[in-house]
């Protein structure tokens, strides 16, 4: 999958890597030795167009920089070929933090959407460079904080709205201070409140598909029932009761009723 | 004394000999004696549901109401056949009293069985005798669909009439005139059972609406499920599958008709 790995050699290199380093949330607070550091060990990667950096599932452990290009985080459907896109990622951000820090198979998959140039750091090199700076853990640490924090926002406000539709209050929806999540407008560029804001807008979209739908039903249900044409169904009724034949039965019948109930009794 | 229950609709195909199989079975399984009236052997009907041809069955209630035959020699005897057939929900049916009268109450036969003087009274007191003879607590009758002279003898004889419907607007209009007209035919206990209704409705609100607009209390709301459509007239739904929401359905409905007293 990885059609070519090198270090990182030449100044020209060397210097496009570090302000790359310097720009990003994890590394711009590391001094500069620590950076010299990082740089002797990453390796670069050119892929194509649908290369797989990482797949779902697997147990492999290095962190990547998107030095070059977009890459997209999926996850794949079962059984079919859809996918269900998390994220787009573009130059100076990463993937693959999470399993570099919890060792847990790969969450979500990661797929080259254009040429694209990634720095791989392996577990290994990064614990190597944590024992000559330690600090580096805990900047890591603020970053991640900082991103988390940043998430739960959002997330309480998704979480406060998912209880409102499930007792039915769509009120939310009409309020102003939703009104560009309600027009769909949005921000596509990959800054982190960029991406907070894609993930409400699609559950706001998501809350007004409910409502449409709760809507259709309830009327749906209540046009069925509404078509009953009264003086059809009266003039079919007497034609009915009209006839000799009906008139003898409904003798007949009252008779057979008697007799039952009279057998009931004794 | 026995109670005659009659399974109609307004329009074919809502699942009337499939309900009146199922209910008729359920029954039986709680230790009561069932009779069933097939009103139709020419086209598939109930007696399919029981795995039987017209010619497994023998004799017709026709040669029975002309004196031909005795009805103990029209009564099929389902709970002495249901041992070693392979479908499941059948076999369930092993030793129950459960007997089916097959008939042809049909085409020229009903029309001239009408001109005959052939009158509720007499149709009834077919139905008393073959409720005494087998000592039935309940006769089911899988009626033709419709509002003609014959279902109109059926329905003012039966102490127990379960009208069927779909809900769509097809079936509402010709419903409401059957629901008026058993009404002013004075039936005891008249229920609607709501068959076939779309996964996409809230069954319960349907239900309520129903119950509203129609006046009259509904047994059950069964949805439709594909897995019915497999099964394709092959066994007993509710007892090859107890557990499907169509049979708990049934099992509802035919707690409501053993809690009539
Ligand atoms: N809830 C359901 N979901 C899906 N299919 C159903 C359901 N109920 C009945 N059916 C199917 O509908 C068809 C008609 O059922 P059934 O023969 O019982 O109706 P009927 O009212 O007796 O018809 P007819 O008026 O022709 O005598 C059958 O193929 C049956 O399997
Ligand atoms: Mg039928």
């Amino acid at each position: 999958m990885m059609r070519t790995a090198r270090p990182i050699t030449g100044s020209n290199m060397v210097q496009e890597i570090y302000d790359l380093l310097k720009q990003s949330d994890w590394f711009s607070n590391l001094p500069d030795e620590v950076i010299s550091l990082l740089i002797k060990r990453v390796k670069q990667h050119e892929l194509k167009p649908g290369d797989k950096i990482i797949e779902r599932g697997k147990r492999d452990d290095s962190v990547f920089m998107i030095q070059e290009g977009w890459v997209k985080v999926v996850i794949p459907e079962e059984g079919e070929d859809g996918e269900m896109v998390l994220n787009h990622v573009g130059p100076g951000e990463m993937v693959g933090e999470l399993s570099l820090v919890d060792q847990r198979p790969r969450s979500a998959s990661v797929i080259a959407l254009s040429d694209l140039k990634v720095l791989e750091l392996t577990r290994r090199d990064f614990l190597e460079v944590m024992q000559e700076y330690p600090m580096m853990g805990l900047h890591m640490l603020i970053t991640t904080s900082k991103r988390m924090r940043f998430v739960l926002t959002y997330l309480e406000q998704a979480v406060q709205w998912s209880h409102k539709i499930a007792e039915g209050d769509y009120s939310f929806l009409e309020e102003a201070n939703n009104s560009d999540l309600e027009r769909g407008i949005v921000d596509n560029s990959s800054s982190d409140t960029a991406r907070a804001n894609r993930f409400l807008a699609a559950f706001f979209k998501m809350a007004q598909d409910v409502r449409k739908r709760e809507t259709e039903l309830q009327e749906q249900v209540k046009l069925l029932i509404i078509q009953i044409d009264r003086t059809k169904r009266d003039s079919e009724i007497d034609s009915i009761t009209g006839s000799d034949f009906f008139t003898k039965l409904k003798l007949e019948t009252s008779q057979i009723r008697e007799e039952r109930d009279k057998s009931k009794k004794d | 004394m026995g109670k005659i229950i009659s399974i109609h609709s307004f329009r074919g195909g809502t699942g009337k000999s499939n309900s009146t199989a199922n209910l008729a079975s359920l029954v039986a399984l709680k230790g009561k004696r069932v009779g069933i009236v097939d009103t139709d052997i020419q086209s598939p009907g109930i007696h399919v549901l029981f795995g039987l041809d017209e010619k497994s069955m023998g004799h017709t209630l026709n040669e029975y109401l002309r004196g031909e035959v005795s009805i103990e020699q029209v009564a099929f005897n389902i709970g002495e056949h249901a041992g070693d057939v392979d479908m499941e929900g059948r076999r369930k049916l092993a030793g129950k009293a459960l007997y089916l009268f097959p008939s042809s109450i049909k085409g020229t036969e009903i029309s001239r069985i009408l001109k005959d003087g052939y009158d509720a009274n007499k149709l009834n007191e077919g139905m008393q005798d073959m409720m005494k003879a087998l000592n039935l607590d309940y006769l089911f009758i899988d009626t033709h669909p419709g509002l003609n002279e014959e279902t109109l003898l059926s329905i003012s004889i039966s102490d127990i009439l379960i009208l069927i419907m779909r809900p769509d607007n097809q079936d509402f209009q010709g419903t409401a005139v059957t629901v008026d007209i058993a009404k002013l035919l004075l039936v005891d206990h008249l229920y609607l059972l709501v068959n076939k209704a779309l996964s996409r409705y809230d069954l319960n609100h349907l239900k309520a609406e129903i119950e509203g607009v129609f006046d009259t209390s509904v047994a059950a709301v069964l949805p439709l499920t594909e897995d019915m459509v497999e099964n394709a007239s092959g066994d007993i739904f509710s007892l090859a599958f107890p557990n499907h929401p169509w049979s708990k359905g049934m099992m509802q409905v035919a707690d409501t008709i053993l809690s009539i007293g």
